[in-house]
């Protein structure tokens, strides 16, 4: 489907299809690219010329969004949060999911479709017992009072994704570990996990990144205002300065620089997070 | 086989027969601890009149689910809100991501500049997405009013998310804007997968883009089709963020939804058994709809 050479012709002729993606691209992008450069205005000139580009870009507006919420503590806490409970996704999914595609054992069918139901179910009906849960664990407002919920979330999905990678490994070099007698964890440690980076570095970002933007949890279960993530910080400080343009623009700026920069560079990985489980599903 | 190691993959020793219980058990324990009993004890607290905080607790059975069904009209309010948005979102959000898709595929020049700017929304926390339209829809400063002016439309411009009759669809808008690169991206891995020559076949005899588009591209799709209908409803049951930044429910109920209703009775007024009860009327209503959905497709996969 790509054609080594700009073939102009053919360039041509598809040129009201190109207007209709630019006109949406605009779309898509303006709204963001319109409150970053509105961050670099001042709040006189954000008033003044609202649409223009900044005559004299200024990071000051960025200096004091970062001091006034915080942010640099905000994003120390969503790292951790996120990282961790990745990597405990990750160590649940990749043991669980072995088991089930590899293994042999009486209810093998019937825990893995219980466990996919788990992709349906709504926390959101259930933050009222989960807050009464970890107030009884002693967990709440802490960091694994968030974490545990978020893997929990996340493993019936990574689990199915993972499952389906897992089973796609050729037989034959499951026959050939078998004849070198090859233990359980050997077989998974070298050569299955190896084979399945690409689901699992699709799993790890695709996980990462909801949890990373995730609001409900960390508002039911987070307290202290030092352990906030960032959306968490946002949505409490932004509401408090919400007339103040030039400051909620430059915190929202700053927040999601991040993850778009990340994105646009690892574009591919991000999606195909989604489509290896999409395609199979 | 000789396979005197008691832990490999052919032998029959309890070790490996009790393994695979050993490698699942992680994620049971997870899934039973945070999961499976918050679910079961959501319906034990939803049969008491409690507070969250006094050890007084009171057993009033279904009282509170009477209460829902017969005393309460702003549950209603919010379980009508929840479906209106969610069939507008199943809608519209696959229709977007399907049109996008089908256009991103036909050319060559950009296509990953295309495809990556329309995914941009989609990584972005929806608190940000939420804070962003919260000042489009600015009836003075935002862009969209600005935009209506720009072209004389100025007798439209109103205050889109105080505005009785426009918040809830304000809401959804924004939302298909953050997730319709979704959708796009799941029917692009699909569309690559028709081969070509069912296209060429059907110009051979005379069919046009369109027909090439109801006849080929569509009915192939139907497992994108169905993924996305299924995880746009899932997603939509379960709004909270949006209502939360942009409207708190306002104006009056009109943007109230069930998630941002069990968040209020049980935080804010501390209505905790009622909450509960809220809670899982909307996890069965959850379950129940993705079960229609998942019916319904097989139905048409033959």
């Amino acid at each position: 489907m790509y054609y080594k050479r700009f073939n102009f012709r053919r360039n041509v002729r598809q040129i009201p299809i190109h207007v209709i993606l630019i006109l949406a691209a605009l779309v898509f992008i303006y709204p963001t690219f319109w409150v970053i450069m509105a961050s670099f205005k001042t709040g006189q000139e954000l008033y003044q010329a609202p649409w223009a580009l900044p005559k004299q870009p200024t990071i000051g507006n960025f200096i004091q969004a970062w001091q006034m919420a915080h942010l640099g503590r905000a994003f120390i806490n969503s790292g951790i949060v996120s990282l961790s409970a990745v990597v405990l996704i990750l160590l649940v999914s990749i043991f669980a999911a072995y088991a089930i595609s590899h293994m042999d054992f009486r209810g093998k069918k019937t825990i893995y479709f219980i466990i996919l139901l788990g992709i349906m179910a709504p926390i959101e009906a259930l933050i009222i017992p989960i807050f009464i849960t970890l107030k009884k664990f002693n967990l709440l407002n802490s960091y694994l009072g968030v974490i545990f919920p978020y893997a929990t979330v996340g493993v019936p999905f990574s689990l199915f994704i993972l499952v389906n990678f897992f089973k796609d490994i050729p037989s034959e070099i499951k026959d050939a570990a078998l004849i070198d007698g090859t233990s359980h964890i050997q077989f998974l440690w070298k050569i299955v996990i190896p084979l399945s980076v690409p689901a699992i570095v699709g799993v790890s970002i695709f996980q990462g990144s909801l949890i990373w933007n995730e609001l409900i949890v960390s508002l039911t279960v987070l307290q202290d205002e030092n352990l906030f993530t960032i959306p968490l910080t946002l949505a409490t400080f932004l509401r408090r300065f919400v007339r103040e343009w030039s400051l909620t623009f430059s915190t929202l700026s700053l927040s999601m620089i991040p993850i778009v920069v990340l994105y646009i560079i690892f574009n591919r990985h991000f999606e195909r997070g989604l489509t290896v489980g999409a395609v199979k599903g | 086989m000789n396979s005197m190691n008691n832990n490999s993959i052919n032998s029959k020793s309890f070790v490996s027969r009790i393994t695979p219980y050993l490698y699942i058990s992680p994620a049971l324990l997870l899934l039973i601890c945070f999961l499976a009993y918050p679910v079961l004890y959501n319906i034990h607290v939803s049969l008491f009149d409690w507070n969250g905080v006094s050890p007084k607790k009171l057993f009033v059975g279904l009282q509170n689910y009477k209460n829902i069904f017969f005393n309460d009209k702003p549950f209603y309010n919010a379980i009508g809100n929840t479906f209106v948005f969610t069939a507008g979102a199943a809608v519209f959000q696959t229709a977007v991501g399907l049109l996008l898709a089908v256009l991103v595929s036909r050319i060559v020049l950009f296509r990953i500049v295309y495809r990556t700017i329309f995914f941009i929304p989609v990584v972005m926390s929806i608190v940000a997405v939420s804070f962003i339209w919260t000042w489009m829809y600015n009836p003075v400063f935002g862009l969209i009013n600005g935009i209506f002016r720009l072209v004389g439309l100025e007798c439209i411009t109103t205050a889109w998310l105080g505005n009785y009759n426009t918040a809830l669809g304000a809401i959804l808008v924004a939302a298909i804007w953050k997730w319709a690169g979704f959708t796009m991206v799941v029917y692009l891995a699909g569309i690559q997968n028709i081969p070509t020559e069912l296209y060429e076949a059907a110009a051979i005899e005379g069919a046009g883009r369109f027909k090439q588009f109801l006849f080929i591209t569509f009915p192939l799709l139907l497992p994108q089709t169905f993924i996305n209908v299924l995880l746009t409803t899932i997603g939509s049951l379960k709004v909270f963020d949006w209502v939360f930044i942009m409207t708190a429910g306002g104006p009056g109920r009109q943007t109230e939804v069930l998630p941002y209703l069990i968040y209020y009775n049980g935080f804010r007024f501390h209505r905790i058994g009622y909450s509960a009860a809220q809670g899982t009327l909307l996890f069965m209503v959850v379950i129940f709809l993705s079960f229609i959905i998942i019916r319904a497709f097989k139905g048409f996969k033959v």
